[in-house]
C-alpha cells in the first residue's frame, strides 16, 4: 500500500502520512476523506494542481485547501 | 518588506534560506522531555513510609501502622498521578512531531512558490521571505496586489510572524489603516484561517502557508469586515447636487452663490462675471441667450424673463445714443440759423475748439 502525505487545510487542519490502496485516485481519496464538493477546494499533488483521475503514488504529497477561507 | 532591487533567487540562496527556516521550525518542534518535578522526592518519601509501616507492624503498633498505611497510600497515589502526567506529555510530544517539513521539503516549497506567485523575494539578512499576490479584486473593487512578508525568526511567537502589505494601497474611505476588508495595519484578521495558518507555519509548510493567506485575501465576508466594500469609497464619491453623478477632483465645481458641489455638465459660467454657478442659481439671458447669474441679470418688467447686465447696458446706450442724435440735430439747426442772423463781423472766426466742458474758458480774440 502506498504511503502518502495528506495535508488537510480544512478547519483545524492536519498533516499526516496515510496508507492508501494501490491505484487510489485523487477523486477517490477526496471522497473518502472530505465532505463537500471538490470544486470548493484547491487540490494539489506535489504542490501542483492535479486532475481528478490522477493516481496517487508512493510518498506523494497531497494538499486540500478550501477555496474560500473567511477572514474575521 | 521587499527591497527595491530583489536578489536573484539562485539555488544557493534558496538552500540557505531553507536551512535557516528549517532551523527555526525545528527548534520550535524540538522534542522536549517533560520535567519530573517532585517524583524523586516522592519516591524517597514512599520508601521511607514503607519502612516505617513495616516497622510499626513488626512491633505490633497497629494504630501507628494504620496511620502510616494511609500516608503510604496517599503518597503512592500522588506518585502515580505524576507518572500519568509524564506519560501524557510524552504522548503529546509524539503527536507534535508527527510531521515537520524537512529542509529539502522547505527548499521545494521555495522553488514552487516562484511558479505560484507573481514575485518571490528572500532577504536573508532580515530573515524575510516575501511573495506578491496577483491583484485582488473583491465584488468589483480592485484592491491591487499584496505582499505577504514572512519574518521567519518570528514563527511560533505570540505575535504575527507575517505582514500583509498592499503594494498600491486602495485604502478604505472610513479608515486609512484598512487596505483590505480583512487587513488593518498590515495585519490579516485570519478568521477561519487562523488554525491552519498557525499549523502550517509551525510545521514549516511554507507553500501551504502562503496559499492559505492568499485564499483568505481572495475571500470576502461582509459580516466580519473592518469595512464593507459597498462603503469602501463612501465619501470619495461625492455626488453632484444636480444630476447625482460621482464627482472627482477634475470635474468638481462649487456654485459661487449657494456653494453646492456640481459637475462640469451641471455648471454654468456667467457670461458677465465669469463666475461658476449651479443651474438653480443661473438663468439664460433672453436677449443674448448666454448663461448669466442672478447678480448679473435683472428681471424684465413683465417678470417673464431675465436679461444680463451687458444687454441691459447696451440697450440703454443704444437708446441714449438715439436720443442724443436727435437732440444734437435739432440744436445744430437752431444754432446754425441763429449764427447766420448774427453778423460775421461782430464775431470774428476763431480756430480754438469749443467743448461743452470748456465753455467760458475758450480764448476769444480781441
Amino acid at each position: 500500500m502506498p504511503r502518502i502525505l495528506l495535508i488537510n487545510n480544512l478547519g483545524g487542519g492536519f498533516a499526516d502520512y496515510v496508507d492508501i490502496p494501490q491505484g487510489t485516485t485523487v477523486d477517490q481519496l477526496f471522497t473518502q476523506r472530505i465532505k463537500g464538493k471538490p470544486d470548493d477546494y484547491l487540490i494539489r499533488v506535489n504542490r501542483l494542481p492535479s486532475a481528478k483521475d490522477q493516481v496517487l503514488q508512493e510518498m506523494d504529497r497531497i494538499s486540500i485547501t478550501p477555496v474560500k477561507i473567511e477572514g474575521a | 518588506m521587499p527591497t527595491d532591487s530583489p536578489v536573484p533567487l539562485t539555488k544557493s540562496l534558496l538552500l540557505r534560506a531553507a536551512r535557516d527556516i528549517h532551523g527555526r521550525v525545528s527548534s520550535l518542534n524540538a522534542f522536549r522531555l517533560p520535567a519530573l518535578h517532585t517524583t524523586d522526592a516522592q519516591w524517597e518519601q514512599l520508601q521511607h513510609l514503607r519502612l516505617k509501616s513495616m516497622k510499626a507492624s513488626q512491633r505490633h503498633l497497629f494504630a501507628a501502622a494504620a496511620e502510616v498505611h494511609w500516608e503510604l497510600r496517599a503518597s503512592a497515589r500522588q506518585l502515580i498521578r505524576e507518572l500519568h502526567d509524564f506519560c501524557s506529555h510524552l504522548d503529546l510530544a509524539g503527536l507534535q512531531s508527527a510531521h515537520i517539513n524537512s529542509c529539502r521539503e522547505i527548499y521545494d516549497d521555495l522553488v514552487h512558490l516562484e511558479d505560484e506567485f507573481d514575485e518571490v523575494r528572500i532577504d536573508r539578512r532580515n530573515h524575510m521571505l516575501t511573495v506578491r499576490t496577483e491583484p485582488i479584486e473583491l465584488e468589483g473593487v480592485d484592491l491591487g496586489p499584496f505582499d505577504i512578508a514572512l519574518h521567519w525568526t518570528d514563527i511560533g511567537r505570540d505575535f504575527a510572524a507575517y505582514s500583509v502589505i498592499a503594494v498600491d494601497p486602495v485604502k478604505a474611505d472610513g479608515d486609512s489603516r484598512v487596505t483590505h476588508p480583512h487587513v488593518r495595519n498590515d495585519v490579516l484578521c485570519e478568521g477561519d484561517g487562523k488554525v491552519p495558518i498557525a499549523r502550517a507555519l509551525k510545521r514549516g509548510e511554507l507553500f501551504e502557508f502562503f496559499i492559505l493567506v492568499r485564499q483568505v485575501l481572495r475571500t470576502y465576508d461582509s459580516s466580519s469586515a473592518y469595512q464593507t466594500l459597498d462603503e469602501w469609497f463612501e465619501s470619495e464619491c461625492e455626488e453632484c447636487t444636480d444630476c447625482g453623478c460621482c464627482l472627482d477632483e477634475d470635474t468638481r465645481y462649487s456654485c459661487e452663490r449657494c456653494s453646492s458641489q456640481i459637475c462640469s455638465d451641471c455648471s454654468d459660467i456667467c457670461d458677465v462675471c465669469n463666475g461658476v454657478f449651479c443651474q438653480q442659481c443661473s438663468d439664460t439671458c433672453s436677449a443674448c441667450e448666454e448663461p448669466v447669474c442672478r447678480g448679473c441679470s435683472e428681471v424684465s418688467a413683465d417678470r417673464t424673463s431675465r436679461r444680463c447686465r451687458d444687454c441691459i447696458e447696451e440697450e440703454a446706450d443704444a437708446e441714449a445714443s438715439t436720443t442724443t442724435t436727435l437732440t444734437t440735430t435739432e440744436e445744430t439747426d437752431e444754432e446754425s440759423s441763429h449764427a447766420q442772423e448774427t453778423t460775421a463781423a461782430e464775431m470774428p472766426p476763431t480756430h480754438a475748439p469749443v467743448h461743452a466742458r470748456c465753455v467760458g474758458e475758450t480764448l476769444v480774440s480781441a
